[in-house]
C-alpha cells in the first residue's frame, strides 16, 4: 500500500532533521527517511565547530544568520545542545601561513565579520597553552562550537513531536518521475507518493540525484577524528588551523576532540611509483593527528586517546553546498554537498529550505549556492535570484511550481 | 509569509472526523496531495467570503452543522448516559462546550484504555523500581535515560550511544554494552541478537598521545 506525503526529505541528518522541524513549525509534516540513524553519518562524527571565520565568502551571511540562530537554540529545542561561543583560533606555525591568513581575514573584515589577526603573545593572552611553533592567528571571537549529536537529535524529537514523521534504517531505491516530474519515491520497504523531494542524503546525495537523471561534481573525501579522555577544562575556544586541515576543541564533557589530516599529506595519497595505486593509507592518519596536537598543544601529551573515527565528507567541486531546485526535473530540491563545513550552518539552511518549500521566498538568498552554476559557471546570472532556480533553458521556471495550488 | 496551508494531515482529520467539506478563506494553498484527497473523498470546498469580521469567525450555519455532525457521531460510536440521549431532542445549538468536553474526554479515556490493554509496555514513571539504575558507569549514564531515548524513536545501539554518551568513556562500553543491549531489546521485544552491535572503534585499550604518536619515552 502506498503513502502519501507533502514532502519527502531524504537524509536524516542534521539538514534533514532542521528542515523538517521548520517545516512542521509551519504545518507542513514532512516524511523523512533515513538509511541508517538520526545523525548516523556525518552529522553524527563531525567536529561541532560554529565558526564565520575562514568561510567561504558566499556563505558568510547564512554562516552569520546561524550564530544568531545557535544562540537562542536551546530554548528552540527545548534542551541543552552545549553550545559555547568563545571564539575560534586559527593557528599559524609559519610566515606563509600568516600571510595567507591576513589577507583572508581582510577579505573577511569586508562583509562585516568582526574578527583580527593576532601575534604570539595575544594568542598566548587568550590560550596560554599553545605550543612553541605557534606565532599567530586570526581570532574571531563569535564563533564557537556545539555538540553535534545534541542539536541533531533536538531537531528530530521536536519535528516528531510536531507531527513530521521519520523512517530509519530504509534506504531509498528510485525516485519515479512521470512526465519529467517527481511522483514518488520508492524505498526498500515501502512506496511512497509525492511530488517534491529533497535530497538531504549528504554524502549520498549524488547517488540521490542521479536517481532523477542528475549528476553532482561531488567525491567523498576521507576524514578522521580522535577523541581524548576528560580533563578539566583548559580553553573554551574552537581550535583550527590556518590551512584549514586541523580542528579541535574541549568539548562540553571535558574530552578533547580533534580532527583532521594535517601532517597525513605524505602518508595519507601514497604515491604510485611505491606499488600503491595512490589509495589513502588511513592508519597514518591517527598518529598524525596526535603528532600534530602534541606540536600545537604539549600540554595534552600525556593524554590518553579513547577512541578514533572517521567520517566521509562530501566534497563539492567548488567547495560549496547546492541547495535549491532546478528546473530540469521539477519537485527535486537540493539540499547536499556541504564539503565538511556544513553542521555549523545546519539550523539556517533548515529554516531557509522550509521558507523556500512554503513560499519560495527565502529570507537569505540562496542563488550562489544554485545547480545551474555546474552549467554556466559560478557567476552566470540566475534565472530567479530568490529562489536559487538556476537552469540552462531559463524559458522554463520552476518557482511557477503547480505543487501548491492557489484558489 | 501567508500563514494559511492546507496539508494532507488536516484532510485526514477531516475525513477521520466524517465531515464532508471545508471552509478555506481567498488565498489559501492547498497542496497537491492534499487535492487529491479532497477529490477522493469528494469534500466539498467552501469558500469563505472575504468581508466576514475576522476569518476565525466561520459563519453560524456552519457551526451548528459541524455540531450536528458531532452528535450524530457520537450517537452511533459512543454510549452516551441518559442525560445526554435526552438532550438530542433539543436542537442542536442547545448542546453546551460542557458536553463536548465531557464526550471528547470519555474518548480520550477509552483510547488510553485500549493503548495500555494492547501494548502492556510499563510507564517510564519514576515507579519503576530499577530507573535508577545507573547502566553506564564509566558516564553515569541511569536506564532512564536510555529508556527515555529509545521510546523517543531512537532504535539502534549506535544511536543509543551517540545521544545519551553511554558506552563513550573510558571503558568504551566494555560493562554496559550488553546492558544496553538487552534494555533496548526488551522494549523493542526482539531479542538481543537480532540487535546490531556498536561499531568498534580503535583503540582497543586507552594509548597515550604521545605513544600514539610515536613520540614514546621507549
Amino acid at each position: 500500500m502506498s503513502k502519501t506525503a507533502d514532502i519527502v526529505i531524504i537524509g536524516g541528518g542534521v539538514m534533514g532533521c532542521a528542515t523538517a522541524y521548520y517545516l512542521a513549525k509551519e504545518g507542513l509534516k514532512a516524511l523523512v527517511i533515513e538509511k541508517s540513524d538520526i545523525g548516523g553519518e556525518a552529522s553524527g562524527s563531525n567536529g561541532g565547530g560554529v565558526r564565520q571565520s575562514a568561510r567561504n565568502l558566499k556563505e558568510m551571511p547564512l554562516a552569520m544568520e546561524s550564530i544568531r540562530m545557535y544562540e537562542s537554540l536551546h530554548e528552540e529545542l527545548g534542551m541543552d545542545v552545549e553550545y559555547v561561543q568563545q571564539g575560534n583560533l586559527r593557528l599559524c606555525t609559519n610566515d606563509e601561513e600568516l600571510d595567507v591568513m591576513s589577507k583572508s581575514v581582510e577579505n573577511q573584515k569586508a562583509t562585516g565579520l568582526h574578527l583580527e589577526m593576532l601575534d604570539r603573545s595575544q594568542v598566548l593572552e587568550i590560550n596560554p597553552y599553545v605550543g612553541d611553533k605557534i606565532i599567530g592567528a586570526s581570532f574571531c571571537p563569535t564563533d564557537g562550537h556545539v555538540n553535534p549529536f545534541l542539536v541533531t537529535y533536538g531537531f528530530y524529537k521536536k519535528a516528531q513531536e510536531l507531527g513530521a514523521r521519520f523512517y530509519t534504517n530504509e534506504a531509498v531505491t528510485e525516485i519515479r518521475l512521470q512526465k519529467g516530474r517527481v511522483t514518488a519515491v520508492i524505498t526498500d520497504k515501502q512506496v511512497i507518493e509525492t511530488d517534491l523531494v529533497m535530497n538531504a542524503a549528504g554524502i549520498a546525495g549524488r547517488r540521490i540525484s542521479n536517481m532523477v537523471g542528475l549528476d553532482l561534481p561531488m567525491k567523498p573525501v576521507f576524514s578522521e577524528a580522535l577523541i581524548t579522555e576528560q580533563f578539566p577544562p583548559l580553553f573554551p575556544q574552537m581550535i583550527g588551523h590556518a590551512k584549514g586541515l586541523f580542528y579541535g576543541r574541549q568539548t562540553g564533557h571535558g574530552s578533547f576532540f580533534w580532527g583532521g589530516f594535517v601532517g597525513t599529506e605524505d602518508y595519507l595519497y601514497q604515491k604510485e611509483q611505491a606499488g600503491h595505486s595512490g589509495k589513502p593509507l588511513f592508519h597514518f592518519i591517527g598518529p598524525s593527528i596526535a603528532n600534530s596536537i602534541i606540536d600545537f598543544f604539549p600540554v595534552l601529551k600525556n593524554m590518553n586517546v579513547i577512541r578514533m573515527w572517521s567520517g566521509l565528507i562530501a566534497g563539492m567541486s567548488d567547495s560549496i553546498p547546492v541547495l535549491g531546485l532546478t528546473s530540469e526535473v521539477p519537485g527535486f530540491i537540493f539540499c547536499t554537498g556541504f564539503s565538511g563545513h556544513g553542521f555549523g550552518i545546519g539550523p539556517v539552511v533548515g529554516k531557509l529550505m522550509s521558507e523556500l518549500i512554503l513560499d519560495c521566498n527565502p529570507s537569505i538568498p540562496i542563488h550562489d549556492f544554485c545547480y545551474g552554476r555546474f552549467h554556466k559557471g559560478a557567476d552566470h546570472e540566475c534565472s530567479c535570484k530568490k529562489n536559487a532556480a538556476c537552469t540552462i533553458n531559463s524559458a522554463i521556471c520552476p518557482n511557477k511550481r503547480q505543487w501548491l495550488k492557489h484558489i | 509569509m501567508p500563514s494559511n496551508f492546507i496539508f494532507v494531515e488536516s484532510i485526514q482529520k477531516i475525513i477521520k472526523n466524517g465531515d464532508h467539506e471545508i471552509k478555506v478563506s481567498k488565498g489559501t494553498k492547498i497542496s497537491p496531495a492534499a487535492f487529491d484527497l479532497i477529490k477522493e473523498n469528494n469534500i466539498t470546498i467552501i469558500h469563505e467570503a472575504e468581508s466576514l469580521s475576522g476569518s476565525e469567525k466561520p459563519p453560524l450555519g456552519a457551526v451548528s452543522s459541524v455540531k450536528k455532525n458531532a452528535v450524530e457521531k457520537c450517537e452511533t460510536k459512543v454510549d452516551l448516559p441518559e442525560k445526554n440521549t435526552d438532550d438530542t431532542n433539543k436542537s442542536t445549538a442547545d448542546i453546551t462546550q460542557e458536553d463536548v468536553d465531557q464526550i471528547t474526554q470519555r474518548v480520550i479515556d477509552r483510547l488510553k484504555e485500549l493503548k495500555t490493554c494492547e501494548h502492556e509496555i510499563p510507564d517510564a514513571d519514576p515507579s519503576c523500581p530499577d530507573d535508577d539504575l545507573v547502566i553506564c558507569r564509566c558516564e553515569e549514564i541511569t536506564k532512564k535515560e536510555i529508556k527515555a531515548v529509545i521510546r523517543s524513536g531512537i532504535n539502534t545501539l549506535n544511536g543509543i550511544k551517540r545521544v545519551t554518551r553511554s558506552g563513550m568513556g573510558l571503558c568504551q562500553g566494555q560493562t554496559c554494552q550488553t546492558l544496553v543491549t538487552r534494555i533496548l531489546a526488551e522494549e523493542l521485544g526482539i531479542h538481543p541478537s537480532k540487535l546490531e552491535p556498536t561499531t568498534a572503534r580503535a583503540p582497543v585499550r586507552p594509548v597515550r598521545l604521545a605513544v600514539f604518536a610515536g613520540q614514546g619515552e621507549s
